[in-house]
């Protein structure tokens, strides 16, 4: 499947697709976008099956691109790793769609555990 | 109200859990230090709500922070020829995620708290407002690191934001 990543930090997107080559899930497809703004175009023309996205971006951020995501009928899987991992952070992110919230710092077990429902992700 | 005691060992908590999470190895014990020396580079983020201010900083030097880099991504020490934009990119994401941290450790004593987005800073981080300040050096496989808190409290005078 086609995953993109979406976080201002290059080095943060670098890292999460090594978290996922380590979480068993290296053969996927990846592309980056570095805020939710860019994030819609990349979507628009590379059409990701999930997207993974950080919350706290300038221009636009994580839950402001689901909810224009949503808002546009598009339903593609999302999920967020975030440094914001409070309950009420959780609890935007599952109103908005989001099918997972992993904090930061993300390890290959907490991607793992939070790709499980996703579908078409299998390892 | 947020307390420097609190802030400061939630973001030590935060720092091993982040050590762990990207294979830095232990860290060593914390050691009060009056500030991080000259010459380091560092990335903050606030952490702010109607009741306090903090800011949460990392500071370290080019070669500590090109080799957490090279850890995060999986580089070979010897190939970890950071370009500067990457250096900033390292730390912003390490205070990023130390600020998170406390944010979440804290979140009972202050549901307010919102992050900000990380800064850069080359050289000496100073506050001009009163506030307490907190920063503590602690040893890693890479080199020293300092973790820095600064809180100011509604109940200093200042306004928090």
């Amino acid at each position: 499947m086609k995953v993109l990543i979406v976080d201002d930090s290059k080095v943060m997107r670098a890292l999460v697709r090594r978290t996922f080559r380590q979480a068993g899930h290296g053969h996927h497809d990846f592309c980056e976008a570095e805020n939710g703004r860019h994030a819609i175009e990349v979507i628009r023309s590379e059409a990701p099956d999930l997207v993974v996205c950080d919350w706290n971006m300038p221009q636009m951020t994580g839950i402001e691109l689901l909810e224009a995501l949503r808002a546009a009928g598009n339903q593609v899987q999302f999920g967020f790793i975030t440094s914001e991992g409070s309950d009420d952070f959780r609890a935007r992110a599952s109103a908005a769609g989001a099918a997972f919230l992993v904090t930061k710092p993300v390890t290959p077990d907490s991607l793992a555990a939070a790709l499980e429902p996703v579908r078409g992700i299998a390892c | 109200m947020l307390t420097l005691e609190a802030c400061s060992d939630a973001v030590m908590d935060a720092a091993r859990e982040l050590s762990d999470a990207i294979g830095l190895g232990p860290l060593g014990v914390a050691l009060r230090d009056t500030a991080a020396p000259p010459g380091v580079v560092g990335g903050y983020v606030a952490v702010v709500s109607p009741r306090s201010s903090v800011q949460v900083g990392i500071a370290t030097t080019r070669l500590s922070a090109a080799r957490i880099g090279a850890l995060m991504l999986g580089l070979d020490e010897d190939d970890s020829g950071l370009e500067e934009s990457e250096l900033q990119d390292v730390l912003g994401e390490l205070a990023n995620i130390l600020a998170g941290g406390l944010k979440r450790r804290l979140a009972e004593q202050d549901g307010g708290l919102e992050l900000g987005l990380p800064i850069f800073v080359d050289g000496r981080f100073e506050v001009s407002s009163p506030r307490e300040a907190c920063v503590q050096r602690i040893g890693s496989d890479v080199g020293d690191c300092w973790l820095a808190v600064y809180v100011q409290n509604a109940a200093f005078g200042g306004r928090a934001r």
